[in-house]
């Protein structure tokens, strides 16, 4: 059986959250801003973890869909996030660095979803702002990638903006892959 | 300062909802000049709900943002429930044992409420029951609960007039439902997820029968027929789903008689020397009013009529308007649900066609499992869960990175959710109650207490065994997750804090929704619900109840009586 974690009321915590983000459908988060709220090296950093999340495989990954722009014009105006952003990402990749990597970012992907996913048992100086961050990036990502277009391409999925007058009948094939 | 309206109306509704759009629309069509309060405001839905964009997952739901910030109920006290009954540790939710697994108490209980014209039925899945005949007399036949003041038959009609009003689609032949007519529209077809369940139900000599739902399969009153995007808890961006603002009260509007005050919040009930409702102070965002009117009919759910009324006590009211009988809030009945989350190893998109499509009433009257337990009604669903678009299930997947992405493409359109829903057994102790803290409006809050009974866990219990069986015979490979209000309450369908009945002392309102003490005041909504239908849903019974309230009223002032 797949322990899921997350359950219904995990889920609504996460539209209550987006619904902060989106109270307001604003443009300029469609797409990468030019100049970010993360100095340089935070925004390679964050790029890293993105690609951790939802790596390119033989689809898409969150890097095509522009995940990072979207992170990065949330954190333009929202100043707690972007706390938890920085010092998360400074975990992130001081624990790379105790693994005798030169960066997060010279890690190989595997290695990358292995610290990403130690973060909540952390050493005690980081495993707070490690916890939080892991939480709110996973989250992030997740959202902002499958609730996009090119997410929902990866699984076949078609927004029901003109109805599904097909639901009775036997889904057809998809572009979906299996493992 | 308040503002008092020089004109007197021949009644006032408090809430637009299943009950007071119903009642309004009653009182209008017999000639009445009414007057329709509502706290939300008026939705358009090619403007305002989220399912118009492609990213509607990433947009927030238009009703969940109306009060406090990010959608937070600040008008219930949130405290931990009952304790937890440790022989029936099983029925932990999934979530709850993995993140709260030392939880020894129930969950906060937590009310899903809509602000808007129309109410829940914004967001409601359409379903459209008539409560069985047994539903209404469940302490003769099988000594749980109490009997109705009002029986099938006499509800019938009114049952059928609803259903016109709402063009309800529906297959009259159902063999655990009382004999009856064609609906005004056909059944749905069944989904291709349900086709696949109800091949599994019929392994187990159950019967999958398609809903009864307002969502109206030919087009109704110049709506489109139901598109079946599965978006109805979001906001049917057709118009086709048939909420309670684009029938009922299009229909009063249509008079002329109606004036519908929309962000306009009722704040207290003000008794007259006659013992007669005097007036009504509600505020909007340019000042506080009061209204004057023959009649005051209450339609604000289950925790806020209540909350309403034990609010507006003073020193000839100490505990409340209508309340010599201290049942005022008490009765409380909850929603009981156990379901599971199943994957197939094949594609069986159940987020297409209505949400929840099809039911099994095989288990809709109450049984001995040792101890008496009340009925319940399995059914499917695409979206109950959480699972519904690709975000959702990304959410709910654990992990990250290529496993996760692995998931996601091996289970998105794999995943139903069956579940059971049944009837709790209305105890006095399960009330509403305010707290000593307000809201902003000065409004104390309500607290909610509600435990289960033994007769409520063996129902549990029941249904868990139940959708586990079914999932089982259709051939699901996974049980992906089980969640039950053992241990996380529910609200979807909550009532019973305003029961009606004939003896004063043991009710609230009359068979007719009339209270016992104030005369000119009655109640139309889920409040009078002695009980809750043996897991069907309620709002249909309100509606009935609702319009048969109105022609009350509507005789009596004929008369010159109220």
């Amino acid at each position: 059986m797949l322990p899921l974690r997350a359950g219904r009321r995990a889920f609504l915590g996460s539209l209550l959250w987006f619904s902060l983000l989106w109270r307001r459908p604003n443009p300029a988060l469609a797409q990468s801003t030019a100049v970010g709220p993360l100095d340089p090296s935070a925004r390679e950093i964050l790029e890293a973890v993105v690609d951790a999340i939802v790596p390119r495989d033989q689809d898409p990954g969150a890097l095509d869909a522009g995940v990072p722009g979207r992170i990065l014009a949330h954190l333009s105006t929202h100043p707690e996030a972007l706390k938890v952003y920085q010092a998360g990402l400074e975990v992130v990749d001081r624990l790379a660095r105790q693994s005798g990597a030169s960066s997060f970012r010279a890690l190989d992907g595997q290695e990358r979803e292995r610290i990403l996913s130690s973060l909540s048992s952390a050493p005690d100086d980081s495993r707070e702002a490690g916890g939080l961050f892991l939480a709110r990036v996973r989250r992030d990502v997740l959202a902002f990638y499958w609730g996009s277009a090119v997410g929902q391409g990866v699984v076949g999925y078609r927004p029901p903006l003109s109805g599904y007058l097909d639901y009775a009948n036997p889904p057809s094939e998809t572009r979906r892959s299996r493992p | 300062m308040i503002t008092t309206r020089p004109e007197t109306f021949d009644a006032i509704v408090v809430g637009s909802g299943a009950g007071g759009g119903f009642a309004a629309m009653g009182l209008a069509e017999a000639g009445m000049r009414v007057l329709l309060l509502e706290r939300g405001r008026r939705f358009e839905p090619r403007r305002d709900f989220p399912m118009n964009h492609p990213d509607w997952e990433l947009r927030s739901r238009a009703f969940r943002d109306t009060e406090g910030p990010a959608g937070h109920d600040a008008s219930l006290v949130l405290e931990d429930g009952a304790s937890l009954d440790p022989r029936y540790a099983h029925l932990r939710s999934s979530s709850a044992r993995d993140e709260e697994g030392k939880r020894s108490h129930r969950a906060p209980f937590r009310y899903e409420r809509v602000f808007g014209l129309g109410g829940t039925t914004l967001h409601y899945q359409g379903e459209a029951h008539r409560f069985s005949d047994h539903a209404f007399r469940p302490a003769s036949l099988y000594g749980l609960g109490v009997d109705w003041p009002v029986s099938y038959a006499e509800l019938a009609p009114y049952y059928e007039l609803a259903e016109q009003v709402l063009g309800v689609a529906g297959d009259p032949a159902n063999p655990f439902k009382p004999p009856r007519g064609p609906f005004p529209t056909p059944a749905h077809k069944l989904s291709y997820a349900s086709q696949r369940i109800a091949a599994g139900a019929s392994k187990l000599g159950w019967a999958l029968l398609p809903n009864s739902l307002a969502l109206p399969t030919r087009s109704i009153d110049g709506r489109p027929p139901c598109q079946r995007s599965g978006g109805c808890a979001q906001g049917c961006i057709f118009s086709a789903k048939s909420s309670v603002d684009l029938t009922a009260i299009r229909r009063a509007e249509g008079t002329g008689r109606i004036q519908v005050l929309t962000e306009s919040r009722v704040l207290t009930l003000e008794m007259g020397p006659d013992g007669k409702i005097d007036g009504i102070v509600y505020r909007r965002a340019n000042g506080d009013y009061r209204a004057r009117s023959r009649v005051v009919l209450l339609a604000t759910g289950a925790v806020e009529t209540p909350r309403l009324l034990l609010a507006s006590r003073s020193a000839s009211q100490p505990n409340g308007i209508a309340n010599s009988s201290g049942l005022v809030g008490q009765f409380f009945m909850e929603t009981l649900l156990a379901e599971i989350t199943v994957r197939f190893d094949q594609r069986i998109d159940a987020y297409k066609g209505p949400p929840i499509d099809s039911r099994i009433w095989n288990f809709s009257r109450p049984a001995r499992d040792g101890a008496a337990r009340s009925g319940y009604v399995l059914g499917v669903s695409g979206t109950l869960g959480g699972f519904h678009g690709p975000m959702s299930h990304a959410l709910l997947l654990p992990g990250l990175g290529r496993a996760h992405k692995d998931a996601m493409r091996s289970h998105f359109g794999t995943l139903v959710t069956l579940f059971g829903i049944a009837e709790q057994e209305p105890r006095a102790g399960n009330r509403v109650t305010l707290a000593d803290s307000k809201d902003p409006d000065g409004i104390p809050l309500a607290r909610v207490q509600s435990a289960h009974s033994q007769t409520d866990l063996l129902a549990l219990d029941a249904m868990l065994t139940r959708v586990k069986e079914l999932g089982q015979a259709a051939g699901a490979v996974e049980v992906l997750r089980q969640a039950t209000t053992y241990d996380v309450p529910a609200a979807s369908h909550i009532g019973g804090t305003c029961r009606m009945g004939v003896d004063s002392r043991a009710s609230v309102v009359s068979a007719y929704g009339r209270s016992h003490d104030v005369p000119n005041l009655f109640i139309a909504d889920a409040s009078v619900l002695p009980g809750q239908g043996a897991g069907d849903s309620p709002s249909l019974s309100i509606q009935a109840l609702a319009l048969r309230t109105a022609e009350h009223i509507v005789t009596r002032a004929r008369r010159r009586e109220l």
